[in-house]
């Protein structure tokens, strides 16, 4: 008690989306300056949670009665797994600030920035709300925004990938909403009170069969969040359609609700459960890894590459957390991270590259390492963190998650390493396409490098791919315990 | 009848007091007619709107008339809905009724008390007869307002529309009304249950009075598949009335539905009235999300909008028949009331956007909404909350409502009729989701520029139910609690 820090994380946003509404239209700079005081204000603040309990348990602790004759808690805390995530949040948010030199409707600029605000609140509440109710108000919370920033903001079918990604989405969260009555009701059942407490709820011993249906409801709603194979249609339109900053956010942190809500949620709450599904959702994972770096080779447009390496990336995740082993949970939670960094790292440099011709076909550039070396620089560094090379964030990520599998589930470990072959075989291509050879066209020669803005965006994504890389211990610290915390409930902890 | 009686009748006898005076000032000679009855009619619903909220402050409380009027608190609240949207559709109807002249303002402003003392009294009747007496006194100004612009063929058809059809429903209540007396002995609701208990548990009479009844209540909550008048009817309206109708019509039937909970329990026997009322409201749930999908007009549009909420209302009155008498019965008693609260202020709000891009010229597609979020982003903010909370969306009224309405059905064991209604919901997502768009992606066409009335009063209404909408969703504690306690 006493601490209101994450209060303060959740909702300085918000306070920022009001002042940044009272501003006048015009004032772009003004705009722009508003938003990113309170960016980068909130990163410092959200900066503290590294401080979190090393012992795995949740810190900086708040809770207050919301309507206490349904037990629902305006309650907040955040442990190992959460924290990292938090910080990403926080940390996305004044790097899409640099990517609204270019909006379509620039107009509306005030608009998109208090949109984006009302995105951060969102995305930080989800991850440090406590309360079940409070965690399905946040994780809802985020869909608006995002609907208006692809809706308003997008490319030529905005209209089309705004409705299918809120209608996919919102069509996965109201099942989860039934799965978290029967939860409700049935600590009602056992207690004769009602707690929306996730640490009341743990206490249930639900029957295997009530928990198949529980887990059922909750998993077709973080399923297509993640999203898996075979409901991620929705993303590549989503993706391809939003504004840079639209595309960072929902990289970066949008699908992590997916694999966030499945180790706070699906597996704490339903460990029967998720043992019986573990197959079938080990299948789906592997099955989106090959067939999303198959689909992304296939793309001649960047970003619908960028989108659907997201899935094969994704997949790695849920193979991890699904493999039930301390290292590839532990691995899946790191690459949950890394994706976070450096696909939104790639989103920020192809909007970089859109920006400069309104083109983002592989075959239009060509010979960008000669035109833009600054540029092409960041975008093969970027590959390499992506596609996991030693020294880079993403090896160290999916080496836990490959080796932790092959503890537990050999046949799913084989799989998904052929995953990383493909990975670097798709990504590869791209660069060869994009950065090297003879440019294209006449247009494709003379193309502006980095400009400093989008140095001081990309900048933090840079350095924590290498931090990352070569020090992972700072966080792996942090996020095992809180893994072994998680994964209690399972009982088999090998 | 003793003055505490009248006491406790205070908020249905002053809206029929201050129609009486607006009939009566409108034959001074040289009274200028229009604008004297509006601010008499606004003082009358905002007196009625102040007494209402006075005795659920001090607990005025109490059985009146040899109990057959109940005034506790669930009624006291439903009445205060009922007052509440009284007074916001006379102020709406300024706006709309002074670019038109072709509608007696007086006689409009007295039938809109008129019925507002009819649902307050309907809230509080806890006697077949008072329940009876209470839907003719709503029912028939509303016949007359619906056909209040006389010149216009829409209007009166709709007005003869809903007339006929009203007069069916009415007299199967009425037939419904006499074969439970048959059954029972009895015609206090409260007594209704323990007079059939002591004739005979089996009778078919009571429930096939019992039945009966619910039609008739049914047919006024547009619930299927006695909704087919309510597309029209909503469309030909004055757009205020719409907005009237659909809310404290809707309040005031259900206050008598969760009185008549027990005697449905007891004439039809638990399970199967719940059973009924439930597949009622899946119907009711999908036939109106599922009308909703292709509707053009703004105001057929939100007529079907109207048809699903009924639907999740009788999801919790569903669950209020099954378990009554057990532990869950208070929350599912209230979680309706919540929910009432709530659609009141989203609906009405809607309404009031309708009314305002209507300019005068019924303009009510929902075409003529696009391009509000540029020319009027307040108004577009205030329509985004609104239908974001019709969706059902947190941290709306909205989203509350659905899960207290939802987790009393679990409570109550109906978890297939939950798991409908959500994906009911999602059905649901998409043409509001649509509405939003229009605001914010579509241009409007040129020529077709919604022409906004920048009122005062109705943005202070709007401004008022965004508030409310909003507040009852973020602190919704203390709002359960009062509802809780009605009970």
């Amino acid at each position: 008690m006493g601490s209101h820090i994450l209060s303060l994380i959740t909702f300085l946003p918000l306070l920022g989306a009001l002042v940044v509404a009272l501003l006048p239209r015009g004032g772009h700079a003004a705009l722009r300056g508003a938003t990113l005081v309170f960016g980068l204000a909130n990163l410092l603040l959200s900066l503290t949670v590294f401080g979190v309990d090393p012992n795995g348990g949740m810190s900086f602790k708040e809770s207050a009665e919301w309507i206490p004759t349904l037990g629902i808690h305006y309650a907040l805390g955040i442990d190992g797994i959460a924290m990292p995530l938090v910080i990403l949040a926080c940390l996305v948010v004044p790097i899409c600030i640099a990517t609204t030199h270019h909006l379509r409707d620039p107009s509306r600029l005030k608009e998109y920035l208090v949109f984006l605000l009302l995105m951060e609140t969102g995305m930080v509440g989800v991850f440090c709300a406590t309360d079940i109710v409070l965690f399905y108000v946040f994780f809802e919370l985020t869909l608006v925004p995002l609907y208006f920033l692809i809706g308003m903001f997008g490319g030529e079918k905005r209209i089309y990938a705004a409705f299918k990604f809120f209608l996919f989405t919102a069509a996965g969260s109201l099942p989860m909403l039934v799965s978290i009555l029967y939860l409700l009701w049935s600590y009602k059942q056992g207690h004769g009170q009602w707690s929306a407490s996730i640490d009341d709820l743990r206490t249930l011993s639900l029957s295997t069969s009530e928990q198949m249906w529980v887990f059922g409801g909750f998993a077709l709603a973080f399923a297509i969040k993640v999203p898996m194979f075979p409901l991620h249609t929705w993303l590549p339109d989503a993706h391809v359609q939003a504004p840079t900053g639209g595309s960072i956010i929902l990289a970066a942190v949008m699908l992590k609700l997916g694999t966030y809500g499945f180790i706070r949620l699906g597996i704490p709450l339903l460990p029967d459960a998720a043992q019986a599904f573990a197959t079938p959702l080990l299948v789906l994972a592997v099955i989106g890894v090959i067939y999303g770096s198959y689909l992304a080779w296939a793309q001649d447009d960047l970003k619908k590459l960028v989108a659907c390496s997201s899935v094969a990336h994704m997949g790695f995740v849920m193979v991890g957390l699904f493999a039930f082993d301390k290292d590839a949970v532990r691995g899946a939670m790191l690459q949950m991270l890394n994706h976070g960094i450096s696909t939104g790292a790639l989103f920020l440099l192809v909007g970089a590259i859109y920006e400069r011709r309104h083109k983002r076909g592989l075959d239009d550039f060509g010979g960008l390492a000669r035109v833009a070396p600054g540029l092409a620089l960041a975008l093969i560094v970027t590959t390499m963190s992506s596609i996991g090379l030693p020294g880079t964030n993403g090896f160290v990520g999916e080496f836990m998650i490959i080796a932790g599998t092959f503890k537990t589930q050999p046949q799913f470990a084989v799989l998904t390493a052929l995953g990383v072959l493909l990975g670097a075989i798709y990504m590869l291509q791209m660069v060869r396409r994009v950065c090297f050879g003879k440019p294209k066209s006449e247009e494709a020669k003379h193309l502006p490098d980095f400009t400093l803005t989008e140095k001081a965006a990309f900048a933090p994504l840079l350095i924590l791919m290498f931090w990352i890389g070569l020090k992972p211990d700072f966080l792996l610290d942090k996020i095992g315990p809180a893994v072994d915390a998680a994964l209690l409930a399972l009982g088999t902890t090998p | 009848m003793t003055p505490n009686d009248l006491a406790l009748v205070g908020p249905i006898l002053l809206p029929a007091l201050a129609a009486l005076l607006v009939i009566l000032v409108d034959l001074l000679p040289g009274s200028q007619r229009s604008s004297g009855s509006f601010l008499l009619a606004v003082l009358g619903a905002a007196v009625s709107l102040g007494y209402t909220i006075h005795a659920l402050m001090h607990d005025r409380v109490g059985l009146a008339f040899y109990g057959t009027m109940k005034i506790d608190r669930m009624a006291l609240l439903i009445t205060l809905f009922v007052h509440a949207s009284a007074m916001l559709s006379l102020l709406l109807s300024k706006v709309y009724l002074d670019r038109r002249s072709d509608v007696e303002q007086p006689e409009y402003h007295a039938f809109v008390l008129t019925a507002a003392c009819g649902m307050a009294m309907l809230a509080g009747a806890n006697d077949l007869v008072n329940v009876f007496l209470g839907i003719e006194l709503l029912s028939i100004p509303l016949y007359l307002l619906v056909a209040m612009r006389k010149h216009q063929s829409r209007s009166v058809e709709a007005g003869f529309k809903y007339l006929l059809l009203g007069a069916f429903a009415s007299a199967f209540m009425l037939f419904g009304a006499a074969l439970l007396f048959g059954a029972s002995g009895k015609t206090m609701l409260t007594a209704i249950p323990s007079g059939i208990a002591r004739i005979g548990n089996d009778t078919p009479l009571a429930a096939f009075g019992a039945t009966m009844l619910l039609v008739g209540l049914l047919f006024k909550v547009a619930a299927v598949p006695f909704h087919m008048w309510t597309p029209d009817v909503y469309e030909g309206a004055p757009t205020p009335i719409t907005a009237f109708m659909a809310t404290a019509t809707k309040a005031a039937t259900f206050a008598v539905l969760l009185r008549l909970a027990p005697v449905l329990g007891a004439s039809l026997g638990e399970e199967r009235a719940a059973d009924l009322l439930g597949g009622i409201a899946v119907l009711t749930m999908f036939v109106g999300n599922l009308g909703a999908l292709t509707q053009l007009n703004l105001k057929r549009l939100l007529a079907y909008s109207s048809i699903s909420h009924a639907g999740y209302l009788l999801v919790g009155l569903a669950a209020l028949v099954r378990s009554y008498g057990s532990s869950a019965e208070a929350e599912a008693a209230s979680s309706i009331v919540y929910y009432l609260g709530a659609y009141t202020a989203m609906s009405l709000g809607a309404f009031a956007v309708a009314v305002l891009i209507d300019g005068g010229k019924d303009r009510e597609a929902v075409s003529d909404l696009a391009g509000l979020g540029k020319r009027n982003p307040l108004l577009a903010a205030a329509m985004t909350v609104f239908a974001l909370a019709l969706a059902g969306v947190p941290p709306t009224a909205g989203f509350f409502a659905k899960y207290y309405v939802f987790l009393s059905a679990v409570d109550a064991g109906l978890i297939a009729v939950a798991v409908l209604g959500v994906i009911a919901s999602v059905i649901g997502l998409y043409y509001y989701l649509r509405i939003l768009l229009t605001m914010y992606v579509d241009e409007a066409k040129p020529g077709h520029e919604a022409v906004v009335s920048r009122d005062a009063l109705v943005g202070a209404v709007s401004l008022a139910a965004v508030a409310f909408v909003l507040l009852l969703g973020i602190v919704p504690k203390g709002f359960v609690e009062a509802m809780a306690l009605a009970h």
